[in-house]
């Protein structure tokens, strides 16, 4: 695993697990997006699987939506909440929604829109990972770590177990000042003494 | 490459739940190293076995 922070990319020349196939099967699918939370440690080889994916897009317009629905539909996924396009974009305004492979409710993929600052910081400063022969988009590292460790101020240790993995396995080559001020923004610097 | 916790570390933990967290933490360091030290094909074959099977 090569982390070129400069060039904002991550190249994993990894064997691809059923979690990792599903997640580039579905965000082929969508002009924009950005992988959050537990994938992005899962991603980077975390030792445990997961129900679920984390998945910010911009803000869409009701036909920008559909357009992607449709695309969805077509390739085999479909929308577990409701099949009713314009309830799942009331659902999506309000909250999430979520997709997995026809007939399946697990791995799921947790489709969100970007809704607060650190939404666009994900985005605006979104991490290129260069596959063997596929390409994702996640959160950047710093961002993930201090996200992580404000989840586990509430006490679920697989959050802070998350952020150690990203920290232990990039600390090297984190930007340290840009870490150091996103733990201070969640008030998570108990939590990073934990795990440092 | 062998794991070796800091065992102190886990023994001046109060609870067992506590003592369970710490020696988590401690493998999460060992596997990140493992990690930058082999190939990816190394963990990612072992990570793939342990996804799959849930699946």
């Amino acid at each position: 695993m090569i982390y070129l922070p400069d060039k904002k990319q991550l190249l994993i020349d990894k064997e691809l697990n059923e979690l990792d196939k599903f997640v580039i099967e579905f965000t082929r699918l969508l002009p924009e997006y950005v992988l959050v939370s537990g994938y992005v440690s899962i991603l980077t080889g975390r030792s445990r699987g997961t129900e679920d994916i984390d998945l910010l897009v911009p803000k869409l317009d009701f036909n920008s939506f559909k357009s992607i629905w449709d695309k969805i539909y077509q390739n085999k996924f479909e929308c577990i909440n409701t099949e009713d396009v314009v309830e799942a974009f009331d659902l999506l305004k309000e909250h999430a929604i979520r997709f997995a492979r026809i007939g399946k409710a697990i791995p799921n993929m947790e489709f969100k829109l970007i809704k607060t600052k650190e939404d666009f910081y994900s985005l605006s400063n979104k991490l290129k990972v260069i596959l063997k022969k596929d390409i994702l988009f996640i959160s950047p590292l710093e961002m993930q770590i201090a996200f992580k460790l404000n989840l586990g101020k509430q006490g679920n240790e697989k959050d802070l177990e998350d952020a150690k993995h990203l920290y232990e396995l990039f600390k090297d080559n984190l930007n340290r000042e840009e870490l150091i001020r996103l733990i201070r923004l969640f008030k998570a610097e108990k939590e990073f003494d934990l795990i440092k | 490459m062998k794991y070796t916790p800091n065992l102190n570390k886990i023994r001046n933990a109060k609870t067992d739940k506590e003592k369970n967290f710490i020696e988590r933490l401690e493998f999460i360091k060992f596997w990140a190293e493992y990690i930058k030290t082999h190939k990816d094909s190394d963990w990612s074959s072992q990570q793939k076995a342990l996804i799959n099977s849930q699946f």
